[in-house]
């Protein structure tokens, strides 16, 4: 079976610094894959490349079979919209929507009208546990609601891969488990594919593979190693 | 700390820092110019009868003139109001970190005060220079630079210097009243008020005013009615285009259908004030220039009724009406596009997330534009209303129907023109979004 998601050889230069050299990696559909390395390694960097936001300077980058990374703008838009699902750190939420047209927002530019989205809005803030907070804005929400409410904006779409650039990374361990939780069950549960950005040991462990990203070098971790 | 400590490290150069100061020093200088020239033509005596010049040559006319240069001072104080928030952020930091090194509070609002002298006083005395240079210009070309009558006396000019910096430093005070600096956090800002209801007030008392003064009997009285209404909604579109633009945003963001539309009401909905302020200048250009067009029609047909040419007087005090609103329209349009870069600079990284999550740059230009149309539709629209009502009985008593399809039609370019020219700017700054939207924000500081 050839991956779902594959990158060979890609490399990305911003100004001077080399972000990312030579980086290569195969992605299987369904799987939880964790990208860990230290800050500045080039992880986020990785990350953009894969999920279509940033095109690499040099390398290739296949997604279903296809080559995708010389698609144009559009294309690569439409790619993002339809097939990825995306999670940062902060949740980046749109300050003026309520945490309930955040999400239903997200679904409504992919074409669902606005009463629907707003229930399935509301069912997937009822999923991720903010239920009650559907008529807040993302000023209003603590760290970790706000969060939930952008692993719900991501997973509302139904996505076939999920990327996430360490989406717990601002919250506290108990908090983080409990957001990772909650987007690694419902993406299990649909059988999507996750990318996993983390720095952290403790996340990167219920992964079902590690890779390592060094000075904008890519290594698979071993199992065994884990 | 001493002070001259504090006011060499609160001396920040930021690029956006420098762009306001900029920004500031011009409106200061605007200022000048349009004060010394109000300032200028009521201060000549006596009449002199030439045939075009007549709103400066007029005695019974310059005031009217000077009122109109003074009136244009509003849109430049809009533009001030939006540029003091240029770099907000970073100063309102600076001036935390500041507190942090043991400035008082007093301190840091006394340094706020004195960096608005300072742009104020730069942009004045240039303002100044380039009014004196200006008009011995004008005076040369209109042949009458030998007479000593039509210049400005020099002795004025340092009076409306020191008033144009002494008004900066005050606006930099109540524009940083609700700026609360904190050593520890970087600047919280007061919760920003919603515009009231009561704002509309004035509106609608001065709406009730003109129709009342319909029915009453008396024509005096009618008519003092009739112009104290329409001064009142005029007033009311100032005071009141902030609430009428939260009023319109609520509305649409209810009944958006496309995420577009919602993502811009929502925008709108959450600071109203911005960009009601620059509405309001907007709406009065609506008001002044269907107000002229009702004019322009009584001239036009006079003229045409009495088979005489229009008098070199009314075509240049016409021309001299539309360079005026023009002016305005377009400080009122900088401004917009202040504010915009300003909301991107603070907003920027929600649009990258949303564009990385595969929304089209059309769609958030689309929403941008949505959010201007939203805000200048509605506030347009009342002030062309407004206007219509306060010239009713013009219309009414008026000798052809064709008149009122001619004012109303007016009315309705100046609508459609606001708005276009208000939609043109945000079409404009289209590039600002798509940096603001750009890859490199979705990293985190
Ligand atoms: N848009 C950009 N402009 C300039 N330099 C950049 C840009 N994006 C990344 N870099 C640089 O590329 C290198 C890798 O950055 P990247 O964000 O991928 O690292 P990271 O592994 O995600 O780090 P962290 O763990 O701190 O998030 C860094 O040195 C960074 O400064
Ligand atoms: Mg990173």
């Amino acid at each position: 079976m050839s991956p779902l998601l594959h990158a060979r050889g890609v490399a990305k230069t911003f100004g001077r610094t080399r972000a990312l050299r030579d980086a290569s990696l195969s992605i299987d559909a369904g799987e939880v894959v964790a990208i860990s390395g230290p800050s500045g390694s080039g992880k986020s960097t990785l990350l953009h490349c894969l999920a279509e936001i940033v095109v690499p300077d040099e390398g290739e980058i296949h997604y279903g079979g296809t080559r995708v990374d010389e698609l144009d703008e559009d294309a690569r838009t439409r790619l993002r919209r339809e097939a990825f699902g995306i999670v940062f750190q902060f949740g980046g939420l749109v300050p003026e929507l309520t945490a309930e047209e955040n999400v239903a927002v997200s679904l409504m530019f992919r074409g669902t009208d606005r009463a629907e989205a707003s229930a399935a809005a509301r069912e997937w803030l009822e999923r991720v546990g903010v239920g009650d907070c559907a008529a807040l804005r993302p000023g209003e929400l603590s760290g970790g609601q706000a969060q939930r409410v952008a692993v719900a904006r991501a997973l509302a779409t139904e996505p076939a891969v999920i990327f996430a650039d360490e989406p717990t990374g601002a919250l506290d361990s108990v908090t983080g488990e409990e957001v990772l939780g909650l987007l690694l069950g419902a993406a299990r549960e649909r059988g999507a594919t996750v990318v996993l950005v983390t720095h952290d040991n403790r996340i990167a462990a219920y992964a079902d593979r590690e890779v390592v990203v060094r000075d904008g070098v890519v290594s698979d971790v071993p199992a065994v190693a884990r | 700390m001493p002070f001259g400590i504090a006011a060499m490290l609160a001396r920040g150069a930021s690029r956006a820092e420098r762009r306001r100061r900029r920004l500031l020093a011009c409106c200061a200088a605007l200022t000048t110019f349009l004060m010394l020239g109000a300032v200028n033509l009521v201060m000549i005596r006596g009449t002199v009868q030439t045939d075009w010049a007549g709103l400066v040559a007029e005695e019974g006319l310059r005031p009217g003139t000077a009122l109109a240069l003074v009136l244009l001072v509003i849109p430049v104080l809009a533009l001030v109001h939006q540029s003091g928030r240029v770099a907000q952020a970073t100063q309102e930091r600076r001036l935390a970190a500041l507190r942090l090194a043991g400035a008082t509070p007093g301190d840091v609002r006394r340094l706020a005060a004195v960096e608005a002298v300072r742009i104020g006083a730069a942009g004045a005395v240039s303002g100044g220079i380039a009014y004196v240079c200006a008009q011995r210009a004008a005076m040369a070309a209109l042949g009458v630079h030998h007479t000593g009558r039509y210049a400005i006396a020099l002795w004025v000019v340092p009076f409306v210097l020191v008033l144009v910096a002494a008004a900066a430093a005050a606006v930099s005070l109540l524009v940083s009243r609700h700026v609360v600096t904190s050593p520890l956090h970087v600047a919280r800002r007061g919760t920003r008020p919603r515009p009231r209801r009561a704002a509309l007030i004035p509106l609608a008392a001065g709406v009730a005013l003109m129709v009342v003064s319909t029915f009453v009997p008396w024509l005096d009285l009618g008519h003092s009615l009739l112009f104290l209404g329409a001064a009142a909604a005029l007033l009311g579109v100032m005071t009141g285009s902030s609430r009428l633009v939260l009023e319109a945003a609520r509305l649409t963001a209810r009944r958006a259908r496309t995420p577009e539309t919602l993502l811009a009401a929502r925008a709108l909905e959450g600071d109203p004030r911005a960009t009601g302020r620059t509405m309001a200048v907007v709406g009065l250009v609506v008001a002044f220039g269907t107000g002229a067009g009702v004019i322009e029609w009584d001239v036009f047909h006079n003229a045409s009724t009495a088979d005489a040419p229009i008098g070199s007087f009314w075509l240049v005090s016409f021309g001299l009406t539309y360079a005026a609103l023009l002016f305005a329209l377009l400080v009122a349009v900088t401004a917009l596009v202040v504010h915009r870069a300003e909301a991107l600079l603070e907003n920027g990284r929600s649009m990258a997330v949303l564009a990385a999550s595969g929304v089209p740059m059309a769609s958030l230009r689309r929403a941008a534009a949505r959010q201007t149309l939203i805000a200048a539709t509605p506030v347009c629209a009342v002030a062309a209303l407004a206007t219509l009502l306060g010239m009713a009985p013009e219309l009414v008593i008026g000798p052809s129907p064709l008149m009122v399809v001619w004012t109303v039609g007016r009315a309705l370019l100046m609508v459609a023109l606001a708005v276009a020219a208000a939609a043109a700017v945000t079409a404009a700054s289209g590039r600002l979004l798509s940096r603001a939207a750009a890859p490199e924000h979705l990293r985190t500081e």
